[in-house]
């Protein structure tokens, strides 16, 4: 059986983490969260297979920065960009970097489960 | 002391105190003389008297024993018995006084004799000598004793002898006698041994006498010396001292005799010259010190006494003065008799005291004010004028200027009173039963009564409304006697709708000499319109505050907005992940769904207390002071900026003073003055790239008082700008109104606190400060 592949969620703020990783875990994915843009770099296995679920709005490494390091690194990891405020300037950078999706808050809950679910393929 | 008016003591003429005739020898001599006298007196006329008689004595005796002895002879001689006759007559040889007794016959010769010698002889031979010679013996004497037969005895001349010759009849005829029958018998006697002893008797007693008068004399002169003499002589002593003017001297004389009675009213005498003496010298005295001019004529108008208090006003010398006519003191155009003057009845006087210009020597003129007043001898009689006079010029000056200050004081008595009755300030005076003794218009306006109204009647039943809360104050400042000031007196409306009025008040003693209260003074400012203007202002203030809050909010809108989309974000997430697990139903699902709900009521809340956080903010309520715990509300703060700092990439640390005292305020314009330094802060920092984008919040006591510093890492301000930053729409920002230092400073002042900005070096970041009063009793 193969590795199971896993939704990695990068968000600050706890409740919002959490309740990702909640709403994901219903819909049977496997979930691995981390509160900030270091925590996932120093955690992360280029081996592992899933998608990359990025609250743009990070504090320390933000996370249109954490995507230049990875794109700079080659990896290609399919990335979901959550954006609080609907800057046309971050969808333009973040588009321009390669995510699969740029959602905007609120977010409604099924259509995040389903854009996982598609870059999870 | 020149004046004529001092007693001067008359010259004492020289006594001379020797005594020529001292009474205590001269009495005991003349007595003595006297009693000499009369001794000698006595003793030269006894003598002669005893003389006298014992010879008048001795005559009767010897004719007494002759007739015996004759009748014995004559019964003898009948008988013939001569030796009975012999022996008769021997016997009379006793008698020692008897010189010879002889019977002589007609013949003359001796029948019969004392000394039988005789016997026989003539008679004339047996007489012995020195009387034989004496006529009374002779024979013519013989034979007229014969002749007559009356016998006879004499004194014989001598004084002392007597001689007795007795006629004897001889009868019977013997050998020897004659015929004749008539014989004599005669007899002798020298009787001075017997007068000799009575005058020895009496020289002897006059002796006695003598010797006892004069011992008499000399008790008499030690007495006179003693007793009298020497007390007379220190009375002589002392009057003589008195007389030199030694009036302390006392005669020391005691006793209940005259003596000592002329001592004593000597004494007395002296000691009431004495007292008159002092008296005359203070007067004296006081005459020469008196300020008056005191001079005094006589009744013509020559002056007999003049003061140097006269010599300092007019200028003559005591000599100059006296004697002369008092006129020259006078110009020549108001002369005035003192007599007349002094004469008049006192009816007719216009005044008193003559209001006059006298004449100095110098010829200039001095106002004095003359009393003139008649001197009286003891009988009634005017013996002369007193006339005192006082210069009065300084006091003319005096009182005209006094009635001109009088008027001055007078004219600024009634100022004062009219300011009192007018001034827009409440006044009144309380005594200490808290009756008003006086009130102004003003605050019988206050009260809403007529002045009348007020005068004598209790606070109480004047103001009964606010008594209770005033009374206290008054009863305070009397007993304390330290006044009250500017207490602030709210008075609910008069009819129960309207306004409270205001008033400040002050409360001052009124002390009298002693110190004690006698009252207080109220002064009463009517504040009620300040009060309404500072609560307007403060309104004001208060909604400037509350729109500047909700522009700041408008400029965290953003950021608000964010911050519980997060909330809702995660609620839409739980609720989908709980909906997918209902339906799926997979085994454990209920507990999952259970703990996800109680994530979307955790996160609701938070939702909810946002909003709350916000509103409150930004709510517009009247400014409601009330205690504040300044920790809690800096905690507060933070979390409600805590998106702000996320957005500008700072954080927050905090550094709380556990011990903080709580202050008195409105929390909210608090919290908008902590969010202003608070988002300042934020944004002084923004765009700093090296990573300790810091706010350093920190509360402290200091000095009693609250205070929060408010602290960044950003690049600080310059000093020169720190007394712009204040100003209202100073602004270095481009979104930024300006606004935010300007209305904390005018909040943290309406709080009676001190905003202060701090900034040092470049770099090292901007601090301010604020800081309230502490409150300490709690509410
Ligand atoms: N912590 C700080 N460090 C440096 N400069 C400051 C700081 N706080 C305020 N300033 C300066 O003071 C000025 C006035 O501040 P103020 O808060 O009154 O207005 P503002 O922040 O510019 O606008 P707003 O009305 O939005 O607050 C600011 O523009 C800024 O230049
Ligand atoms: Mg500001």
């Amino acid at each position: 059986m193969a590795v199971p592949p896993t939704v990695f969620v990068i968000d600050d703020d706890p409740s919002a983490l959490s309740s990702v990783c909640a709403l994901l875990t219903a819909f049977g994915m496997t979930v691995k969260p981390f509160d900030s843009a270091e925590d996932f770099l120093a955690d992360y296995n280029e081996l592992q297979p899933g998608c990359l679920l990025l609250d743009v709005q990070l504090q320390g490494i933000g996370g249109l920065d954490l995507l230049r390091q990875l794109r700079r690194n080659q990896l290609d990891l399919s990335v979901i960009v959550i954006s609080g405020n609907a800057d046309k300037q971050v969808v333009r950078t973040a588009t321009e970097l390669g995510v699969t999706e740029v959602l905007h808050k609120p977010v409604q809950p099924h259509d995040l489960v389903d854009v996982v679910q598609r870059a999870l393929g | 002391m020149n004046d004529r008016s001092t007693p001067t003591r008359p010259l004492q003429s020289q006594v001379d105190s020797t005594i020529q005739y001292p009474l205590r020898i001269l009495l005991p001599l003349s007595l003595m003389v006297m009693v000499l006298a009369h001794t000698g007196w006595s003793l030269f006329s006894n003598r002669s008297q005893i003389v006298n008689s014992t010879n008048r004595e001795a005559v009767i005796v010897l004719r007494r024993t002759m007739s015996q002895l004759a009748g014995s002879l004559e019964r003898a001689a009948r008988r013939n018995e001569l030796s009975t006759m012999q022996y008769s007559l021997a016997s009379l040889g006793a008698d020692p006084e008897v010189k010879f007794a002889v019977l002589i016959d007609e013949e003359n010769d001796v029948i019969v004799s004392m000394r039988r010698a005789d016997v026989g002889h003539r008679f004339a031979e047996s007489v012995s000598q020195p009387y034989r010679e004496s006529p009374i013996l002779d024979a013519g004497a013989l034979a007229r004793v014969r002749m007559s037969q009356i016998s006879s005895t004499l004194p014989f001349g001598d004084g002392h002898t007597i001689v007795g010759i007795h006629p004897v009849v001889l009868g019977a005829k013997t050998d020897r006698i004659r015929p004749d029958h008539l014989g004599l018998f005669v007899v002798l006697r020298d009787i001075r041994p017997t007068i000799q002893r009575a005058t020895t008797a009496v020289s002897r007693q006059a002796v006695g006498t003598l010797v006892m008068s004069c011992l008499i004399a000399i008790g008499l002169g030690l007495f006179f010396h003693f007793r009298i003499a020497k007390r007379l002589e220190r009375l002589e002593e002392m009057t003589r001292m008195v007389g030199a003017g030694n009036l302390t001297v006392r005669t020391g004389i005691s006793g209940g005799d005259e003596v000592a009675a002329l001592a004593r009213s000597l004494d007395r005498m002296v000691v009431d010259r004495d007292i008159a003496e002092q008296t005359l010298g203070l007067q004296a005295m006081i005459l020469a010190h008196v300020h008056d001019a005191v001079i005094s004529t006589d009744l013509n108008g020559n002056v007999e006494t003049w003061n140097s208090a006269a010599t300092r006003l007019f200028g003559y010398s005591v000599e100059e003065a006296i004697g002369r006519s008092v006129d020259f003191l006078y110009f020549p155009d108001n002369v005035v008799a003192w007599k007349e003057q002094v004469m008049l009845p006192r009816a007719e006087r216009s005044a008193d005291d003559l209001q006059m210009r006298l004449r100095r020597k110098d010829a200039s003129a001095v106002l004095v004010s003359l009393r003139l007043s008649l001197m009286n001898a003891d009988d009634g009689r005017p013996i002369g004028i007193i006339g005192c006079c006082n210069d009065i010029t300084e006091q003319k000056e005096i009182e005209a200027k006094l009635s001109e200050s009088e008027k001055l004081v007078r004219e600024k008595l009634s100022e004062l009173e009219h300011l009192y009755r007018t001034t827009p300030i409440g006044l009144c005076m309380m005594d200490t039963e808290l009756r008003y003794r006086r009130i102004n218009d003003e605050l019988a306006r206050i009260n809403g009564l007529p002045v009348e109204a007020h005068l004598g009647r209790p606070l109480r039943e004047v103001l009964p409304d606010i008594a209770d809360s005033i009374e206290p104050l008054y009863r305070e400042v009397i007993e304390t006697g330290q006044a009250k000031r500017s207490i602030e007196v709210e008075r609910p409306p008069v009819d129960g709708h309207g306004q409270s009025s205001f008033f400040l008040a002050s409360y001052h003693p009124l002390k009298d000499d002693t110190g004690r209260v006698r009252g207080v003074s109220t002064v009463v400012k009517d504040v009620s319109e300040r009060r309404r203007a500072e609560e307007r202002l403060r309104n004001n203030e208060t909604q400037l505050a509350h729109v500047s809050r909700l522009s700041t909010m408008g400029e965290m809108v953003a950021g608000i907005a964010h911050e519980i989309n997060q909330p809702l974000y995660a609620i839409a997430n739980y609720a989908a992940a709980c909906e997918h697990l209902s339906r799926r139903r997979e085994p454990g699902w209920e507990e999952k769904v259970q703990s996800v709900m109680g994530q979307i009521a955790e996160q609701a809340v938070r939702a909810g207390e946002i909003i709350k956080r916000v509103r409150g903010f930004v709510a517009n309520t009247e400014s409601d002071y009330c205690p504040i715990d300044l920790n809690e509300l800096i905690r507060d703060t933070t979390k409600l900026l805590s998106f702000e700092a996320k957005r500008l990439g700072a954080t927050v640390s905090l550094e709380l003073d556990a011990a903080l005292p709580p202050v008195m305020g409105d929390a909210i314009q608090i919290q908008q003055v902590l969010v202003n330094l608070i988002r300042n802060a934020f944004e002084a920092m923004d765009g700093q790239v090296n990573g300790k984008n810091n706010v350093q919040i920190r509360s402290a006591t200091l000095d009693g008082d609250a205070s929060v510093s408010v602290k960044d890492s950003g690049p600080g301000i310059s000093s020169d700008m720190v007394d712009q930053l204040k100003e209202p729409f100073y602004t270095t920002k481009e979104h930024g109104l300006g606004m935010g230092l300007a209305i904390s400073q005018t909040i943290v002042a309406a709080h009676e606190g001190h905003l202060e900005i701090r900034s040092d070096a470049d770099g090292a970041g901007a601090e301010f400060c604020i800081r309230f009063p502490a409150l300490h009793e709690i509410c």
